[in-house]
């Protein structure tokens, strides 16, 4: 384990940026506790490969993309697809209910390649190019993912206040 | 909809207080048990090679038939709960309650254990993920796949051992890598041994053992690679995820790292199937000759099907596109094949 990431380096780095990393396991793992698991690995993750970033910036960027990779991995694993989904157990778990708001889950309800790229554009404030070079994606892609994710939701959000 | 209630939206996700307090928690206490583990390295680094020797020999001996697989094993256990039917909760629940659960707390006992298939070993439940902690392997050829069994979490050091897969008639063995760019073993096998940090395959009649089969990889405690799937039928190593194989009964072998997929399918017929799936964009159908063809579908984290009497879908990522090459190719080329795979990484 390597010395670099001290127990109040890890708390530092921890409180700057675990909204950040739950937001995006929530999002993309639609449930808290998969997402509290995937954070964890996240994190853990980064420790353990002692590496020193050249800035915020980059440890910001790395962490996004390991926390895009581990929900990925989490969603293909077939531990994950052969349990039940939460929504299908009628009690609640420990898991707490977020409070979320109806375009919370309009935006859950993306497919995922575009619920990233809308949570770096939208609240991150990255650009479209920032976007494209962190994930490794090209830049019109990205702008197309984000236009087809703003018809979506007014779609989406449309139909829910018509009902 | 605007910007600001966007905003807002991605501001209610937030985690709570307490949330965060428990993954914090939780973090530091990995990291202190991955330190403490740390520190034995050395250790191990003198006593284990010695060890692997020993038990590389112990489970050729083993799974030649030489010693008796009598002991009580977690792959025993395994065993008697798929020949009851058993569900995978049960085997959890039965772990849960066995009062022979060994205990890890020292590591140098553990290792020795692990590396004794003699010793009656029952291994540890790990009750914040729910798995079981590998303990000692014996002979494979018991292990049945008309039952399920829990997700077993390897430690270097120790003799993995093996869940299983009821859909794909395989066993999966997962581990954690410490560097993602190491490649999941490869090779025919019927052991798996956890030893000096590596994975290798031992093989009664295969490739060969740890290093110098179709590759080892490294393990760090507490990390997880990708699936290592075991197909008894074939005994053959399948560092991938097995879900949604068919009744084809194709046989995947090959390796998944995180840019590239190269995947060889061995379909009933015998035809051998080269797949290289690479991270790029491309949506468009993409097809070949040879009879086969491949349809991507990027809705989600589906991906390729590949139709050519296989049926089998893999689960790629958006943006990836996939060909296929498909040849005949004898055994000895298959080996090198996934020996050159595994050299690649």
């Amino acid at each position: 384990m390597s010395n670099l990431y001290t127990d109040e380096k890890i708390a530092q780095i921890y409180d700057q940026y675990v909204n950040m990393v739950y937001k995006i396991c929530l999002m993309m793992l639609k449930n808290p506790g998969d997402a509290e698991d995937v954070t964890q690995n996240v994190f853990l993750k980064l420790i353990k490969s002692g590496k020193e970033y050249e800035s915020e910036k980059h440890l910001k960027a790395s962490l996004i993309v390991i926390a895009q990779n581990e929900c990925k991995n989490q969603l293909k694993h077939w531990w994950h697809a052969k349990r039940d989904s939460f929504d299908d157990i009628p009690e609640p778990s420990y898991h707490q209910q977020t409070a979320d708001t109806d375009v919370a889950n309009a935006v859950k309800s993306l497919p995922d390649k575009y619920k990233i790229p809308v949570y770096l554009f939208y609240y991150e404030g990255y650009t479209s190019e920032e976007i494209s070079k962190m994930l490794g994606i090209n830049h019109s892609t990205v702008r197309s993912h984000l236009a087809e994710a703003r018809k979506r939701l007014k779609l989406i959000l449309k139909e829910d206040n018509d009902e | 909809m605007n910007k600001q209630e966007l905003y807002s939206a991605f501001e209610s996700l937030n985690p709570t207080e307490e949330q965060k307090q428990r993954m914090l928690d939780n973090i530091m206490a990995q990291k202190s048990r991955c330190t403490q583990k740390a520190a034995t390295q050395i250790w191990k680094k003198v006593y284990i090679p010695a060890c692997s020797m020993v038990a590389a020999a112990l489970m050729l001996a083993v799974v030649s038939g030489v010693l008796a697989p009598g002991n009580v094993t977690n792959d025993t256990y395994l065993t008697r709960m798929s020949e009851q039917g058993a569900t995978n909760a049960a085997v959890v629940s039965q772990y849960k309650e066995s009062d022979k659960a060994a205990t890890y707390s020292d590591e140098t006992d553990s290792i020795k254990k692990a590396l004794s298939p003699q010793d009656e070993k029952v291994p540890e439940y790990n009750k914040s993920t729910e798995s079981i902690i590998a303990g000692n392997t014996s002979n494979k050829n018991e292990v049945k796949t008309d039952g399920s069994g829990p997700e077993l979490e390897i430690i270097p050091g120790e003799v993995a051992t093996f869940a299983l897969n009821i859909n794909t008639a395989s066993v999966p063995l997962r581990s954690r890598f410490a560097d993602e760019e190491k490649a999941p073993a490869e090779g025919t096998g019927e052991d798996v041994m956890v030893a000096n940090d590596k994975i290798g395959a031992v093989s009664a009649g295969g490739l060969g053992a740890s290093g110098s089969s179709g590759g080892a990889a490294t393990v760090t405690y507490g990390e997880f690679c990708h699936n290592i799937g075991f197909d008894i039928k074939t005994r053959l190593m399948l560092p991938h995820d097995m879900r949604d194989i068919t009744d084809e009964q194709v046989t995947l072998l090959g390796s998944d790292s995180r840019t590239e997929w190269d995947l060889v399918y061995q379909g009933n017929d015998n035809r051998i199937l080269t797949i290289n799936i690479s991270r790029d964009i491309d949506q468009n159908m993409q097809y070949f000759e040879n009879d086969s063809f491949i349809k991507t579908d990027f809705s989600g984290t589906h991906g390729v099907v590949i139709y050519d009497g296989l049926g089998y879908t893999s689960y790629i990522n958006d943006n990836d596109i996939a060909y296929v090459v498909n040849t005949n190719i004898t055994e000895a080329e298959l080996t090198s094949l996934l020996l050159s795979m595994t050299s690649k990484r």
